[in-house]
């Protein structure tokens, strides 16, 4: 996305009729921070009754918006159809179980591309490379001494996932952006955890126009 | 246009991609009650040949009421006596091995003393895979024929005949094995019919009284298994007694009556109508001699049946008439063969 950015140059279009000559770019280059609220919840492992249930959690990071124009010669600048939002985010991942509540810190870096139905609203659909970077508490335990005792090492969790990103956003031009989306989960937490995290999340935030 | 549709394709290829994470550690030491079934239905129906020829003089053999198999074990009950004259029960074994080969459950055996199409118990057991193993035997009390030994692994684990080779009617064995999955969301619920494992042999003599210096007729083989391996994937099942190829590893010994006593002394002779006995095979491949003992000669030259391979469950047959020693039968049991 890069590469075609960078080889798309900016060029000036002068009509000798005009008083005023007009500029015009291929894109416009946004770039601001977000923060939100998400509900995460996932599918009960295969082999284990833990009782998972959803629960809300936050998130929060930095966003770079590129918003292409349609034709170079009778539209401005960043008010095509198309664009693409790059973000890089912290998420606080929350589940309920019978016991404990689990905790998971997670980074999260969606890479979307938006079809704007209005000047002000997209459509936004693309993966999200998410993983967890630590997880509390460190060992579920579920069980009692009558039953035998149940003991995940949630420590070692990874969970690293391309989750499959579908949502609208809203982009008003004083640079004010809000958003909804949901994350549908692909890969298990681990091997031997049989259990996909989704989340559904909304999110306002600010964007300045750095490049138009 | 064109690197959009590129881009997009790409995307839509990593969103179909998952990604493996490593596992965690687990440690399940829950315990869950599994329902264990074992049905009796298969244990002995299979013996089921009748003489149609010869009568049983209820006189001369009051151990038995019939000479069907079958018929004897299923009116079996706590009052039956055997041949030893202790009471008779179905002993009913089940073990779990886990994936490591190790007996877990302890307390592996149920007795009953009146025949029932199954027998229910409730087992608890941690979570995990098993090798679930169901045994059936005829336990005499004092006098079993079948030990279970070297329980403890199951590449050890096995059925070893206690002392005698042939044992009697009442050492017929059962076996059945099963991989099982014990789990909290699982029916956890196990249900095995043992097979037999092993033939029946009907032995049939007459007419023997005509030589009155006759006092033992002796069945021998020098292919006697003694051991039933456990383990469904052992290579090798049956273990087989180094005989050191001896012909006189008797399976079967049938005493003669004799007046006075039994004594090989010179002075005894010996008297027995058409008699008959029953004694077990466990071997899959048997070779059998004959030899009878009488005073004076003392034991006679083997002679060799042709040998057999033994199918489980069923019942095979010996006749041997004393008019035609050299034409003894052994085979599938039959009312064929009689002279």
């Amino acid at each position: 996305m890069c590469a075609l950015m960078l080889s798309m140059g900016a060029w000036a279009q002068s009509s000798s009729d005009d008083e005023f000559t007009t500029i015009k770019r291929p894109l416009t280059i946004s770039v601001g921070v977000k923060g939100g609220a998400n509900y995460s919840f996932a599918g009960e492992p295969k082999a284990f009754d833990l009782g998972m249930k959803g629960n809300v959690g936050f998130q929060g990071g930095v966003a770079v918006n590129l918003h292409f124009s349609d034709k170079l010669d009778y539209t401005p600048s960043g008010t095509g159809r198309w664009g693409v939002q790059v973000e890089g985010l912290f998420a606080q991942r929350n589940l309920k179980t019978n016991t404990d509540d689990i905790k998971m810190s997670c980074f999260a870096v969606p890479v979307l591309a938006q079809f704007y139905v209005s000047p002000s609203l997209a459509i936004e659909a693309g993966p999200t490379f998410t993983g967890v970077l630590s997880t509390s508490p460190k060992e579920l335990v579920q069980g009692s001494a009558e039953t035998g005792f149940l003991k995940l090492g949630l420590d070692k969790i990874k969970g690293f996932d391309i989750m499959a990103t579908v949502g609208v956003g809203y982009y008003h031009d004083s640079g004010f952006t809000a958003s909804a989306r949901f994350n549908l989960g692909n890969s298990n937490l681990a091997g031997n955890l049989e259990s996909k995290v989704s989340s559904a999340e909304v999110s306002v935030g600010y964007l300045f126009k750095i490049f138009k | 246009m064109k690197p959009l549709v590129c881009f997009f394709t790409i995307l839509f290829f990593i969103l179909l991609s998952s990604c493996g994470n490593e596992d965690i550690d687990i440690i399940d030491e829950r315990i869950c009650s599994v329902d264990v079934t074992v049905n009796l239905t298969d244990f002995f129906s299979c013996y089921n040949f009748v003489d149609t020829k010869h009568h049983l003089d209820l006189e001369k053999n009051k151990r038995f009421k019939s000479l069907n198999a079958a018929d004897i074990y299923e009116s079996f009950s706590s009052f039956y006596v055997s041949g030893s004259g202790n009471r008779v029960t179905i002993e009913v074994r089940v073990l779990f091995y886990n994936d490591s080969g190790q007996l877990v459950n302890k307390n592996e055996s149920v007795f009953i003393s009146d025949y029932s199409d199954r027998v229910n118990q409730t087992i608890k057991l941690p979570t995990g895979r098993y090798t679930a193993i169901a045994i059936l035997t005829f336990d005499d009390a004092d006098n079993r024929h079948w030990l279970l030994n070297d329980k403890e692994n199951l590449s050890t684990a096995c059925l070893a005949t206690n002392g005698g080779s042939g044992g009697s009617i009442w050492s017929i064995m059962s076996y059945a094995s099963q991989e099982v999955v014990i789990g909290e969301k699982n029916e956890n619920k196990v249900q095995m019919t043992p097979a037999p494992v092993g033939a029946l042999c009907y032995v049939y003599y007459q007419n023997f009284q005509e030589n009155k210096r006759i006092a033992s007729i002796r069945v021998c083989s020098d292919t006697i298994a003694q051991r039933f391996m456990l383990d469904p994937n052992s290579q090798n099942r049956y273990i087989i007694k180094d005989t050191g190829g001896s012909k006189f590893n008797w399976l079967n010994n049938m005493l003669l009556e004799s007046t006075p006593k039994l004594y090989f002394d010179g002075t005894a002779t010996y008297f027995q109508d058409d008699f008959f006995d029953y004694f077990y095979i466990l071997a899959p491949r048997c070779n059998l001699y004959f030899s009878y003992y009488q005073n004076g000669p003392g034991r006679s030259e083997p002679i060799e049946l042709p040998a057999c391979d033994i199918e489980n469950g069923r019942t095979y047959m010996i006749y041997w008439d004393y008019n035609h020693l050299d034409n003894p039968y052994f085979g599938l049991a039959d009312n064929d063969h009689w002279y």
